[in-house]
């Protein structure tokens, strides 16, 4: 048993120095001299897809309010207004034509 | 704090002179981490972009200035974690060709030129990213800060806003994890020298 604990203690051990070797060994690369400009292209270019997606929100956002409010406003309704008509034209088609003024013309002119 | 308590506050408020103060007095620590945690010395640049850009528009909601630099790890341990979880890195190693590998690691007394050293550098960042592969990435970028960097468990703590016992436990874990791997690698029979103090 103690020899295991013994042979597991150094299997820790060499891998605690295998991860200090590897902080020496591992390739830091420097910033390249574009490093600052790119990366405030990559800001504006953040900056404005965010503004856009903001104005997209708040346009989306406001469609969805109003169909919201328009859609639980109670509706008004007109009054409905019956038509007041004195004949219908059927009634007035099949009413007897009204010859008085008509016997009243030749009667005038059969004198003559 | 690498930078005044003033300048991070002008940062905050907007001013990019500020923020410039920031990126060149943290830049080469974060571009450190990240090149320890990826392990791909050609995407640390991208990594630390992100980093930056993610910093400047999440910069006002630092309430307290003093826990700048763990939110920064932070962020930059995020940042990491995203591009690992892509899948641009690749670690195709299978255990046996390290066979080679590990005989330079054994043999790191033998050369003293600078191509052995090369050869004896590149050997140890390969089993690394074997190593590593093997668990998962939380475990790899915990592992990283600890081991490799050699932060403190309060330093760990501020940074991933945990109780001390939670972070030994995931700490414990997460070597018990990697210790299996490194025991399949052969670790019994490696010996890293070369400049290793106390070794």
């Amino acid at each position: 048993m103690a020899n295991f604990d013994g042979q597991l203690e150094q299997t820790e051990q060499r891998f605690s120095r295998l991860c200090r070797a590897y902080g020496r060994s591992a390739v830091i690369p420097e910033a390249s001299v574009n490093f600052s400009a790119n990366m405030w292209e990559a800001i504006e270019a953040r900056r404005s897809s965010r503004l856009f997606g903001m104005v997209a929100k708040l346009v989306t956002t406001s469609a969805l309010a109003a169909t919201i409010l328009f859609g639980t406003l109670p509706t008004s309704k007109a009054p409905a207004v019956e038509p007041e008509y004195l004949t219908l034209y059927i009634d007035h088609s099949q009413a007897p034509v009204q010859t008085e003024i008509f016997s009243s013309i030749l009667d005038a002119e059969d004198s003559k | 704090m690498l930078i005044e308590r003033e300048t991070l506050e002008k940062a905050q408020r907007g001013d990019d002179a500020a923020f410039n103060l920031i990126l060149q007095a943290y830049r080469k620590r974060i571009f450190g981490t990240i090149a320890r945690i990826i392990n791909r010395p050609q995407d640390v640049e991208d990594v630390a972009q992100e980093v930056f850009v993610r910093l400047y528009f999440s910069l006002k909601q630092l309430r307290t200035p003093e826990v700048f630099e763990p939110w920064l790890y932070r962020l930059t341990i995020n940042a990491s974690y995203d591009y690992l979880r892509r899948g641009k890195r690749r670690a195709d190693y299978p255990v046996a060709d390290f066979s080679e590998e590990m005989m330079l690691l054994a043999d790191a007394d033998a050369g003293t030129d600078q191509y052995q050293e090369d050869r004896r550098r590149k050997a140890i960042r390969d089993l690394m990213e074997w190593l590593f592969s093997q668990v998962s990435d939380e475990d790899r970028i915990l592992l990283t800060l600890k081991e490799v960097e050699g932060r403190s468990l309060r330093e760990l703590q501020e940074i991933y806003d945990v109780n001390e016992n939670a972070l030994k436990v995931r700490l414990f874990r997460a070597r018990q994890r990697v210790l299996k791997a490194f025991e399949k690698a052969g670790g019994e029979g490696l010996d890293i020298r070369g400049g290793v103090s106390g070794a």
